[in-house]
């Protein structure tokens, strides 16, 4: 089994990370510009690749020497929002796993294969968990949420009022 | 070789992200392709040969007519042409694009078959 020892990071740290992403981006606006930070901004290629996701199930990788995104070109053109995810997901691989990566070259097609195959279940999980958590973190900035939520909380505040008033579940069916 | 098959595709790629533009919002923009832009940059697609084509990449890219980044951009495409069709990422070019994380819909790790499948579109694209 090849293990890369990814370190366990809280999810407050992984926000941490994220906050220092958009800080050293200037990414002050919502919409986050993810695809300007990672195409103008850090030069890498998002190169659109059609069948991407039929083929494999995958929508989108970022390549192991950083240097380019392959992104399922329907998913770019149709789903410009699952798009921006991956963007921002992929992304978190450079910022969070590039030293771990780096200590692994492969060398031949067999020897990526191998990797695959035998990639510590546990390090792998890590690397993806760590990867979704960024890019929510990214796309969607605590503080901005804090802000919208103080902002409309009183327009909806009557709405879940009349709700319990009428006894209506928080779950409903 | 090397350098003429991606003298014109690097230029391109300069100017586009000298306006700030990702290729993306560049494409829907002007109405290109975005997959043989992508080529084009990469310098795995010929440039067009046609005067008339590449005018429109040069206003695309808000190039100044008579320019010198306008006349630079002519003589790249014509550095460029004849060269880039024989061009076929060898396996060491590969090995460098293949994909070491990556996270499927159903969370379910590829079978060694479509690993291989999926190296020879990373090869074509």
């Amino acid at each position: 089994m090849i293990n890369l020892d990814i370190s366990f990071l809280a999810y407050h740290k992984i926000a941490d990370i994220a906050e220092d992403f958009l800080r050293e981006n200037d990414a002050n606006t919502i919409p986050v510009p993810i695809e300007e930070i990672i195409d103008v901004d850090y030069g890498i290629d998002i190169i659109p690749t059609p069948g991407l996701l039929s083929l494999s199930d995958v929508d989108g990788f970022i390549t192991p020497d950083f240097s380019c995104i392959y992104a399922d070109q329907f998913v770019q053109e149709q789903r410009f929002f699952r798009y921006r995810f991956t963007l921002a997901h992929e992304i978190g691989h450079f910022k969070m796993h590039k030293n771990y990566l780096d200590k692994y070259p492969i060398n031949s097609i067999d020897g990526w294969k191998k990797f695959i195959e035998e990639i510590d279940p546990k390090d792998y999980s890590k690397m993806e968990f760590q990867g979704y958590a960024f890019g929510g973190l990214v796309l969607v900035p605590r503080k901005e949420l804090e802000t919208q939520f103080d902002k409309f909380l009183p327009d909806v505040m009557p709405l879940i009022e009349q709700a319990r008033s009428n006894d209506i579940p928080r779950e409903t069916p | 070789m090397e350098e003429k098959r991606t003298l014109f595709g690097s230029f391109f790629k300069e100017m586009r992200r000298k306006k700030g533009v990702t290729l993306r919002s560049f494409c829907l923009e002007h109405g290109f392709d975005p997959g043989n832009i992508s080529k084009l940059e990469r310098g795995i697609m010929a440039p067009p040969t046609t005067h008339k084509k590449l005018e429109a990449y040069a206003l695309a890219l808000g190039i100044e007519e008579a320019s010198d980044d306008w006349y630079n951009l002519f003589d790249n495409a014509a550095a460029s042409s004849g060269v880039i069709p024989t061009y076929m990422m060898n396996d060491a070019a590969l090995v460098r694009r293949l994909p070491l994380v990556f996270r499927t819909l159903r969370g379910e790790k590829i079978s060694p078959e479509k690993l291989d499948e999926l190296a020879e579109l990373i090869r074509k694209t």
